[in-house]
């Protein structure tokens, strides 16, 4: 099972600016990739369709062998609730509630809660911050924030995680330390992650690389292969 | 839903609060309002009733018509210029066939009751002390069931007011401007005819000052006989089964005969006036206290949305549907709307009952307080208002939240 994109075009404004070009990919299970390339070049954009939470304007994207774009809304946002976790660069927790009340977010949507406070405890205890989890966000550090966010994100188990420059607002120290964990959920647990960062060093920690220039995809590799894939058309 | 959108409503207690007391404030303040002018109303309304009935037959005065007098004495097509036109009345109002009606009453279901009176005006006389009264002439027993006049009784009975005893009830007033007591006998004339000696058997008072200083009763044949008029009925008051059908009652039998029949409200129509100014001031006054409360309401749950659109946007991208941020938002407003409105029921009943108890130090209707209604429509009114227009302030809001697509947040703020 993949993510399968096929002739994805998006086109914004009136008269349209196309952003992406008919982009063609693959994105198997169990696989790190990154999305890189120049600010503009449309990596956010991508990663927005593929995580269904925009659609393509022309081309379609499989998750599954499904096209989002043919669920219902229910069906959406049941499939956002158990099959994605989100990991943005501003972390968006909400301020009025704990670490731990956040990260059970998810679950309590499914009323399921309960039964999932002793693995959100666990996961916060992974990323370090187990000690702030009754703490609310303004009582935490960046760093620690966006640890509990990616907690949030994995609590309800889910088979794919998009990442939105999630080190981008952080400091060298808590960006590795976030990129570690990425890497960790990989390994560990076979989560699909999909990564979008402009900074080289991180996109090259994925096991494949999607470099984007203007909307075209230039290269898919293996981040230690330089032979392009695939060219612009 | 319920946890987070307590969460949010308790982290910010300030707008909270203001959002809270702004609709205690309007409830509250309808409640005092509309319960001081319905108990106002309700008094105002049962001491017309006293006096009008539901339905009042009363017989059309007949006045002298130039043209009439013209056709009758000059011929036809006759050009007659009066030096001094002929005016005035040519004689006292009667009903034309009293018994036709008392017939027709009695047949008919929805009258709960009829009662014949004779109105004149007379001079009352304790020694050198006179009195001007409008006496009006009753049969007790049906008197009693069309008006609560029984209720007003100082002392003695309507029901002493017997056939052919000459027992006269006065109102407290005339008591007083006669220095008279129960028991004593005054003199009753008309003006025209021999004073005749009447027994004080009975005193009211209805609390309206203007009336117990000039009303007298007496029983329906003294009062003809007194008048010189025996038989004679000025007016027949109507108890209906419903007092809301006393304006139709009223149009049909008006198309019977020449007399005036006139419904209770069109009897009374300027005090019916009063009553919708008052209407429309009470729902003016609250409904500009719950607009100012939900405009407020409004406000501040859309400067809520605008600053939590971020926490909208990860709340939707985890699976939060459009409902559910509906939801959210909700019964945030709906909560304060309904607790801010409960508790301005309860301090505004206990702010009647306070009012209740405050003696101003004159007198209004049988006490010296203020009238207030506890009546159900009241606090029915006023939580219905509020919810209408917390629901409104709430929903707008809501809807726009809802419509929020996580995309739009996360590029707006990128």
């Amino acid at each position: 099972m993949a993510i399968v994109g096929e002739k994805v075009i998006k086109e914004f404004g009136n008269p349209p600016t196309r952003v992406l070009h008919a982009l063609d990919f693959r994105i198997d299970d169990g696989e790190f990739i990154s999305i890189s390339g120049r600010s503009g070049s449309g990596k956010s954009t991508l990663l927005y369709i593929i995580s269904t939470l925009d659609k393509p304007t022309q081309g379609r994207v499989l998750i599954d062998g499904r096209d989002p774009s043919l669920m219902t809304t229910a069906e959406i946002h049941r499939f956002r609730n158990t099959s994605v976790g989100f990991i943005f660069q501003f972390h968006y927790l909400l301020p009025e509630l704990s670490a731990l009340e956040n990260v059970l977010l998810g679950p309590r949507n499914m009323s399921i809660w309960k039964e999932k406070r002793a693995y959100a405890m666990e996961l916060l205890d992974t990323f370090g911050v187990a000690d702030q989890a009754h703490k609310l966000p303004a009582q935490m550090s960046g760093g620690q924030q966006q640890r509990v966010a990616i907690a949030r994100a994995l609590v309800m188990n889910p088979k794919y995680i998009f990442a939105d420059e999630p080190t981008g607002n952080l400091d060298t120290i808590n960006g590795e330390r976030v990129m570690g964990i990425l890497l960790d959920i990989n390994k560990r647990l076979k989560t699909t992650i999909c990564l979008v960062t402009h900074e080289p060093d991180y996109a090259k920690l994925a096991n494949r690389e999607i470099f984007l220039s203007d909307g075209h995809i230039v290269s898919t590799a293996d981040p230690g292969e330089s032979a392009p894939m695939t060219t612009p058309s | 839903m319920w946890f987070i959108a307590f969460r949010q409503m308790f982290s910010k207690k300030k707008q909270t609060v203001l959002i809270f007391l702004g609709i205690m404030f309007g409830t509250m303040i309808y409640v005092i309002i509309a319960g001081t002018q319905y108990g106002m109303r309700d008094y105002l309304t049962e001491q017309l009733l006293n006096n009008t009935a539901h339905v009042i037959i009363t017989g059309n005065e007949r006045k002298i018509d130039p043209v009439d007098l013209r056709e009758r004495f000059f011929p036809a097509d006759s050009l007659v210029n009066w030096i001094i036109p002929p005016a005035g009345k040519r004689e006292e109002a009667r009903l034309e066939n009293p018994q036709g009606w008392f017939e027709r009453l009695s047949a008919d279901p929805d009258v709960l009751a009829f009662a014949p009176r004779l109105s004149i005006n007379a001079i009352l006389s304790r020694g050198t002390l006179r009195h001007n009264v409008g006496l009006v002439g009753i049969i007790p027993e049906r008197h009693v069931q069309v008006t609560s006049i029984g209720d007003y009784m100082l002392s003695g009975k309507l029901d002493d007011l017997k056939v052919g005893t000459n027992n006269v009830v006065l109102g407290s007033g005339v008591m007083e401007s006669l220095g008279a007591r129960v028991g004593q006998t005054i003199l009753l004339s008309t003006g025209l005819s021999e004073p005749r000696p009447f027994k004080i058997v009975g005193v009211f008072e209805l609390g309206n000052q203007q009336i117990d200083e000039t009303l007298a009763f007496g029983h329906l044949n003294d009062v003809q006989g007194l008048n010189r008029t025996p038989g004679r009925v000025s007016e027949i008051s109507i108890s209906l089964t419903s007092i809301e059908m006393s304006q139709d009652k009223a149009h049909n039998w008006s198309l019977y005969s020449n007399d005036k029949v006139q419904g209770w409200e069109e009897a009374n129509a300027a005090f019916m006036q009063v009553i919708r100014i008052q209407d429309i001031v009470r729902m003016v006054i609250t409904g500009a206290i719950l607009l100012v409360s939900a405009f407020g309401m409004y406000n501040v749950l859309s400067i809520m949305i605008s600053q939590k659109q971020k926490e909208i946007a990860i709340l939707r991208s985890i699976g939060y549907g459009p409902n559910k941020i509906l939801l959210l938002i909700l019964i945030q407003g709906l909560t304060l709307g309904i607790s801010g409105g409960f508790l301005g029921l309860v301090v505004g009943h206990f702010a009647n009952v306070y009012l209740d108890n405050i003696d101003l130090g004159f007198k209004i209707g049988k006490g010296t307080s203020l009238l207030i209604s506890y009546r159900p429509d009241i606090y029915i009114t006023a939580i219905v208002a509020a919810l209408i227009s917390t629901t409104v302030a709430s929903i707008l809001p809501a809807r726009q939240a809802a419509r929020l697509t996580p995309l739009e947040i996360i590029r707006s703020n990128l």
